[in-house]
């Protein structure tokens, strides 16, 4: 194995490692983990086949190893992007809940008060 | 006119203990029969009890949401408490509690679902700093050309809605720096959007609360915003019983 290599399936098992342990220890979502994952997963297959990542290279035309690092930058974007997606959700959400509750406070000060 | 219509002024509010209750008092002098609740928007000064004592409604919300989410709490509470006109008014005091009048006569004729009191429109003698017209000028462009109406001031925040618009603004209203982005969004559905000209006193305290960078960001979002509003999934979808209906959460 080359060097490039064996640092690349390091990276992805310990990709792999931190995913899974941050999840047994609940610091992470399951349906957060899953591009994460299946990152680590690409890379580990890539670096430890080296031919597959020929055929990928030959297709986009590009030498072996940064092909592997593409890959992984590609996954990456996707995992970003998707996490653009659920803050927007979240943040959403949030407004939601404050606004309601901001109103629903009033409301009930405004009860109290006719009780009195 | 229709006397008996229920109308709230929504005062957004953030650290204006200066000049919300100025504010409170003159729009009480003026228009006795309206509701008035201030927003205040986590204000770290005295804003929501000088509100109070005014004997403004005051809506505390947890944390600073921003302009935007601090105005449709208003609408919300306009909308769950049944109001068929809802007024904004900035807390800084620079829109005249005399021009609310006007407004309300607007809405109140039927021929628009919202209207604007502009600066730039004929009589008023508002000019802003250069750059601030020079942004201006450039929104007003793009939002009269998306339109397809022209509109002198989108940034005005001094406006009236009926019931219609308080309902789908309750349940749909832009967050950062809204304003145009409001108007292109509601003539997206179908709502028929007017301006007219006001007086504008120079604001009684603060500071615009637009910096230069924020400036920068401010023109690339409303920029944004406001060309794809109109490629925007629609969001009300008329009912089979000619209703109006929100595809997400209404309140």
């Amino acid at each position: 194995m080359a060097r490039p290599q064996i640092f690349a399936v390091i990276l992805s098992l310990f990709l792999l490692i931190v995913t899974l342990e941050a999840i047994r220890r609940r610091r992470l979502k399951e349906e957060y983990s899953i591009l994460w994952i299946l990152t680590g997963l690409v890379v580990l297959v890539f670096s430890i086949f080296p031919r597959l990542l020929g055929v990928v290279s030959l297709l986009i035309g590009v030498p072996h190893l940064p092909t592997l690092f593409l890959i992984a930058f590609a996954f990456l974007l996707a995992i970003a992007l998707n996490y653009s997606f659920i803050i927007s959700k979240l943040f959403d959400r949030n407004l939601e809940l404050s606004q309601r509750l901001a109103i629903l406070e009033w409301r009930l000060q405004e009860m109290r008060r006719k009780k009195e | 006119m229709n006397t008996s219509k229920k109308v709230l002024i929504i005062i957004p509010s953030y650290n204006e203990e200066r000049s919300v209750g100025w504010v409170i008092q003159g729009l009480n002098a003026f228009i006795p029969e309206a509701d008035i609740v201030v927003i205040d928007d986590g204000s770290r000064d005295r804003t929501a009890s000088i509100a109070k004592r005014c004997k403004a409604w005051v809506i505390s919300l947890p944390y600073n949401l921003g302009i935007g989410g601090a105005v449709q709490t208003g609408y919300k509470f306009a909308h769950t408490m049944g109001y068929d006109i809802a007024i904004q008014v900035d807390g800084d005091g620079q829109h005249s509690p005399q021009e609310v009048r006007n407004l309300i006569n607007e809405i109140n004729k039927g021929d628009c679902d919202m209207v604007i009191g502009s600066r730039f429109v004929k009589k008023s003698g508002y000019r802003g700093s250069f750059p601030r017209r020079v942004g201006a000028l450039i929104f007003s462009i793009v939002v009269s050309i998306i339109c397809r109406q022209k509109f002198k001031d989108t940034t005005s925040g001094f406006r009236a809605v009926n019931r219609k618009v308080i309902e789908f603004f309750a349940s749909e209203y832009p967050h950062d720096y809204p304003e145009a982005e409001a108007i292109v969004s509601l003539r997206r559905e179908g709502f028929k959007v007017k301006e007219i000209p006001t007086e504008m006193e120079p604001r009684l305290a603060g500071v615009s609360s637009i910096d230069f960078f924020s400036a920068i960001y401010y023109m690339a979002k409303v920029l944004l915003a406001v060309i794809i509003a109109p490629h925007k999934k629609k969001f009300l979808q008329k009912k089979e019983n000619g209703e109006w209906q929100g595809h997400k959460y209404l309140l």
